[in-house]
């Protein structure tokens, strides 16, 4: 635990001087939250969530709170994570020292979690000023976003273990895209026929912002049970997938 | 005390290619110890296998008396390696990069700091403490990523092709900071393909060729027991046909020269031009580690 | 063996094109594959999906529904988004870390003419997107007269209107500013916000004036109205259309302008 806790102290240090890449991406739901949730806002008549009509920032603030953890676990664990594990090598020189691959993988999945966390909270606390949050559950949120974030960092970590070149990043984002624009974020699934809906609730993010979502409006639900369960599951397999790969490639 | 380094027919395997098949090798405390060889001799994969991050496919290896299988942490614990590219952490400064390492090892902030600002001294560095890593020159790097291996007062220290990249005068500063290691006691491995570096730095060498050990022994009972004192080296023009058979000396033919292994050059030298076979150049010199290898292997190190 | 001729003028530009397509040759799939989801997926999500909490008042919009109005839109806006980022990873990446464009300084080309022929090959990458896109606009039957076939030369002007100064950008950002530090910045806090403001979701009077007045000055906005315009036959007047194409036009002339500076720059040293 220590162990893997030094590498988060060597992300910190590394973006001791650079702070400003780091905090730029707090902006980013904010942004989201303006230009969709505010813009189209004017267009939309009030959304339907569990039979309350609420207005259409009040239901997109919550999504986003899901992918501003997603996104910041995402960017950790993709671009930086790959150049540290194939181009700079900080991974071989962190092996020379008593650590374990075992300590690297927990270490680097927490600091992508804390990235993402810290972008979600930040979020977070503009929204209850906002007073678009409407129950008391909503200060359970910081910990649904920090899974959020842990699952995605867990699976990506192990899909970047498979990227070549940067130029497979253009596959990478191919796939989390979709996620983003699909996953009810900006709309309720029963937008969605019938058929479609299993398919949106087998990925990941809609968990994570149906999650959120329900304890920011205090509907919590047995499907919350399912969202944080499909969330762990993710953390742990994401995560063996993870340290079993990248001992593959750092320890033959 | 255990022996720094031993190894019972240590054998790595990567599918179907053999890597390392079945050394021997002892490296005793204190001692500096070098592996020669081409590239693709070996060298690396031992090396690997020795810093704990490769697991051997067979045969026995231990490490400061420890088992690398399963005592992996405290073998890292008391050992530096640096690596062939240097495997430095770009997003931080060169003091940064010996602060974090510290921590890595158990230091406390304070202690790496202090312990850093030591090993900058150590490695010349001090004026560099605050730049950042790519702003350094290649020699700047190597004695970084050397200083960083430092951190932890290693009993070993493993360096994987130190000088490789380096221009002379930043080998011949390193080499004096590798032999002020030795002075202190620290035991060295490293691996070369020059064998100017393996003469420099090693009390004992082993020569690897195609994944297996073809010699071993100081660098100049080496010399002494393959080949002669002395090395002539001789052209002719292309179309010349000279016979050199009766010298009754061992020859090499090497594409642009020959070689001619003899204790007494000149004297060699002397024979030819007085039958008649000057040659259009010629040169007399000490006979090197590159000739073992050629001698053992037929081939060069350096292609 | 034949002798090397003396390569002048516009060939030297051909040449320069053909590096270029060979290098785009071997990502072809997945870069065009990553250029179109892009904007299918807002298609999907946001025109279709959102789309349903919107229709009703997509009389206001001018439209007969959500997606006609966003589908045309996203084609400029996607322009913008993929011309920006080449012009940050891909430019940067092309100018100092694998040394492409280094190299081509000790051709005939010269760096000014580089620059151009830069620019314009970001413009033909937005157009290979955009016509594309517009086959998938065709098949969900958002094509509403045959002028959307001047939409893709639109998008690559709205493309080359922002690869032009971002391009600049880069040249003097990695050789005397910030590096690629600068980039996710410039793309988050920059071309996000404009892909949301430019009019491809909502009219952008519904901005704070503020931020409608930024969205008219940058010239994402005149892609997209001249593309909707196109795309769907509403017939945009011959003055307003030759108002958008010069705005486009003179971003781009600025651009380069600059860019062959901070290219010399980056290179001739």
């Amino acid at each position: 635990m220590m162990a893997s806790w030094l590498l988060v102290e060597r992300n910190l240090l590394s973006y001791r001087r650079t702070p400003a890449v780091l905090l730029s991406a707090m902006f980013e739901p904010f942004i989201f939250l303006f230009g969709l949730g505010v813009g189209l806002g004017k267009l939309i008549e009030d959304v339907e969530w569990h039979g309350d009509a609420i207005s259409y920032p009040a239901f997109v603030a919550p999504g986003l709170i899901a992918v501003a953890a997603m996104n910041g676990a995402l960017f950790e664990m993709s671009f930086n994570f790959y150049f540290k594990l194939r181009e700079s090598k900080t991974y071989d020189a962190v092996l020379a020292t008593p650590l374990s691959l075992r300590n690297v993988v927990d270490g680097e999945l927490s600091w992508a979690m804390l990235r993402g966390g810290l972008y979600s909270i930040v979020f977070l606390v503009a929204l209850a000023l906002f007073g678009l949050l409407a129950s008391w559950w909503s200060v359970l949120i910081p910990f649904a976003a920090l899974l959020v974030g842990l699952g995605f960092a867990s699976l990506a970590s192990w899909a970047t273990t498979f990227v070549r070149g940067w130029q497979d990043f253009d596959l990478f984002f191919l796939a989390t895209q979709p996620l983003f624009v699909l996953s009810t974020t900006f709309f309720a699934l029963e937008v969605y026929p019938e058929w479609a809906r299993p398919i949106v609730q087998a990925t990941p993010l809609y968990h994570g912002v149906d999650l959120i979502r329900d304890l920011a409006r205090g509907t919590l639900a047995w499907s919350s049970v399912g969202n944080v369960a499909y969330l762990c599951a993710m953390v742990a397999v994401g995560r063996a997938l993870a340290t079993r790969r990248s001992a593959q490639l750092l320890t033959t | 005390m255990a022996m720094a380094v031993e190894a019972r027919s240590l054998t790595k395997r990567f599918g179907e290619f053999t890597a390392v098949d079945g050394i021997d090798l002892t490296v005793e405390r204190g001692e500096s110890f070098a592996m020669l060889g081409p590239n693709g001799a070996g060298k690396s994969s031992t090396m690997r296998m020795i810093s704990t991050v490769s697991p051997a496919t067979s045969g026995q290896l231990s490490v400061l008396g420890l088992d690398p299988a399963t005592d992996g942490q405290a073998i890292r614990s008391r050992m530096g390696v640096v690596a062939q590219d240097d495997n430095l952490d770009d997003a931080l400064t060169v003091r940064e990069n010996i602060m974090i390492y510290g921590r890595y090892f158990g230091l406390s902030w304070a202690a790496a700091r202090s312990k850093a600002d030591e090993l900058l001294q150590f490695a010349q560095l001090e004026d560099r403490s605050g730049a950042q890593v790519n702003s350094l020159s290649g020699g700047m790097k190597r004695r970084l990523a050397i200083a960083r291996a430092l951190v932890n007062d290693p009993d070993l220290v493993l360096l994987d092709e130190p000088t490789t990249g380096l221009d002379p005068q930043a080998r011949h500063l390193l080499w004096e900071r590798l032999y002020q290691l030795k002075e202190r006691g620290v035991t060295l491995v490293l691996t070369t393909h020059y064998m100017d570096e393996a003469e420099q730095l090693s009390d004992r060498l082993v020569v690897m060729d195609q994944a297996r050990i073809v010699a071993e022994g100081s660098p100049s009972s080496l010399i002494a027991e393959h080949v002669s004192k002395e090395v002539l080296e001789i052209r002719y023009p292309a179309e010349a046909n000279v016979d050199l058979a009766d010298l009754g000396l061992r020859t090499e033919e090497l594409a642009d020269r020959t070689l001619i292994y003899t204790d007494r050059g000149e004297d060699t030298l002397a024979v030819l031009v007085n039958s008649g076979r000057t040659p259009s150049s010629s040169l007399v010199r000490r006979a090197s580690l590159e000739d073992v290898f050629l001698a053992l292997t037929g081939r060069r190190l350096v292609e | 063996m034949t002798a090397p001729v003396a390569v002048t003028g516009p060939r030297v530009l051909l040449h320069f094109w053909e590096h270029q397509f060979i290098r785009f040759r071997k990502t072809f799939r997945s870069t065009i594959t990553a250029g179109l989801v892009g904007p299918l997926m807002y298609l999907l999500g946001i025109g279709i999906g959102l789309g349903t909490q919107v229709d009703a008042r997509a009389a206001e919009l001018g439209t007969d529904s959500y997606v006609d109005y966003v589908g045309p839109g996203l084609m400029a806006a996607s322009a913008m988004q993929l011309a920006a980022s080449e012009s940050l990873w891909q430019t940067g990446g092309l100018l100092r870390w694998r040394g492409v464009y280094v190299s081509i300084t000790s051709t005939p080309l010269a760096i000014t003419q580089l620059f151009v022929g830069h620019v314009a090959w970001i413009g033909f990458r937005t157009f290979v997107s955009a016509v594309m896109y517009l086959i998938v606009l065709l098949a969900f039957g958002i094509v509403g007269s045959p002028l959307a076939l001047l939409a893709p030369v639109v998008a690559a002007l709205t493309g080359m209107a922002f690869a032009a100064p971002i391009s600049a950008w880069t040249g003097w950002s990695m050789s005397k500013g910030p590096g690629e530090q600068s980039f996710p910045m410039i793309l988050r806090l920059g071309i996000i916000p404009l892909f949301l403001f430019s009019g491809a979701f909502y009219p952008i009077e519904q901005l704070p004036i503020v931020l409608e007045w930024i969205a008219r000055v940058v010239p994402v906005w005149h892609g997209v109205e001249l593309i909707r315009a196109l795309i769907l036959g509403e017939g945009v007047g011959l003055l307003a259309g030759l108002g958008h194409v010069a705005v486009l036009l003179s971003y781009t002339a600025a651009g380069i302008a600059v860019g062959q500076r901070t290219f010399v720059r980056v290179l001739g040293s």
